[in-house]
């Protein structure tokens, strides 16, 4: 066999071997090792390294952890997905009548939009509150930033998922 | 024991883990579904989190970051990978991002400020001053040479020595081939071995 420390693939089989993922004492690297002074002494400082690294303990998650989680969830939701929890919240029964409700709700609500901005006597939008000009929520830019960091993300995941590598 | 569950994609059924199966009832709107996949990840993001940026309060503040992306993307959620190649995908993403912007400068300042690892006994068989001290030197010693390692490569040696993952997983998250993880632990384990081999 040959010496596993002058392949990649031979490195990763010693990693396992060392870390206990592979049967100890079975196997051709097993007899390697045992014959190789050099992979002996890999894989004993490889174990002082994890023992070591094994002393190193994370603190434990805040208690109010998810609580501050759910604050932030419900800041962020828009005021479409406000509605529709709510709507949800009140269709949570069973009933094919009740599945509906959201689907309906929505599409009263876009209905309704429709309606005021489409109507042909309708004043225009820059009058509608009386001398008030229509006020366009402003668009942060780290708002932008997220949206277009989290679609970076989202797009080179799918990349990974979809290359011919991803499906061995 | 892993439970799984079939789904059918187009055509085709596919074999899924719990958790993409749950992620898909979140993406239906089952905010319960949200809080399993919360209660069984949140633990190993964190401390995923805390390793890399090795400061208790801005891994917290990632890992929120990490289940926000999460519960605001469910929209638009497939099921091509395991769900936790996903989820740390986007928590090392977010930790990387953070080391770049110097969020890691408070890495200095929590180095000293982690009493809570000390180990906590009980009454007589508390460890004496001199053995809390010898001990959280270890402890220094063993989060200053991973901190010091490259961005990439300490990922890959957390998510492999920590939360067990395999090679195949780790290349998906890192977004490399396999070998090349292969090599960048053995480059980052050779350079601990270094470092560490005193506390041998």
């Amino acid at each position: 066999m040959e010496c596993p420390l002058k392949t990649r693939e031979g490195v990763g089989e010693l990693l396992d071997f060392c870390s206990g993922a592979l049967p100890a004492g079975a196997g051709p690297l097993a007899q390697h090792i045992a014959h190789c002074a050099e992979c002996r002494e890999f894989a004993s400082r490889q174990q002082s390294v994890w023992e070591a690294m094994d002393a190193w303990k994370a603190p434990a998650v805040s208690a109010d952890f998810d609580r501050r989680l759910y604050s932030r969830l419900e800041a962020q939701a828009s005021w479409l997905e406000r509605l529709m929890l709510s709507v949800r919240r009140m269709s949570w029964g069973r009933t094919s009548w009740g599945r509906a409700i959201p689907g309906t709700a929505l599409a009263g609500v876009v209905l309704a939009a429709g309606f005021l901005l489409l109507r042909p006597d309708a004043p225009p939008l820059s009058n509608r509150a009386g001398t008030e000009p229509a006020k366009v929520e402003s668009i942060r830019p780290e708002q932008v930033e997220y949206t277009l960091d989290t679609m970076d993300v989202l797009n080179e995941f799918s990349r990974q998922a979809d290359s011919p590598q991803s499906k061995l | 024991m892993t439970q799984r569950v079939s789904y059918d994609i187009g055509a085709s059924a596919a074999v899924l883990d719990l958790d993409a199966e749950l992620m898909l009832r979140v993406k239906d709107g089952d905010g319960e579904s949200f809080a399993l996949l919360l209660a069984k990840h949140r633990a190993p993001v964190m401390h995923f989190l805390y390793r890399m940026v090795q400061s208790k309060a801005v891994a917290e503040e990632l890992a929120q970051e990490v289940f926000l992306r999460v519960y605001r993307s469910r929209s638009t959620y497939e099921p091509t990978a395991k769900f936790t190649t996903w989820l740390f995908r986007i928590a090392t993403h977010l930790a990387l991002n953070a080391l770049r912007d110097g969020k890691n400068e408070r890495l200095q300042d929590s180095l000293d400020d982690d009493s809570g690892e000390l180990p906590r006994q009980v009454s007589d068989r508390r460890p004496s001053v001199e053995q809390a001290l010898v001990h959280e030197s270890k402890m220094q010693e063993i989060r200053s040479a991973i901190a010091k390692l490259p961005d990439k490569q300490r990922a890959a040696v957390l998510m492999h020595k920590y939360e067990e993952m395999e090679y195949s997983q780790i290349a998906k998250v890192l977004g490399c081939s396999e070998s090349a993880v292969k090599s960048l632990l053995f480059r980052a384990y050779e350079t601990l071995r270094a470092r560490l081999a005193h506390m041998a």
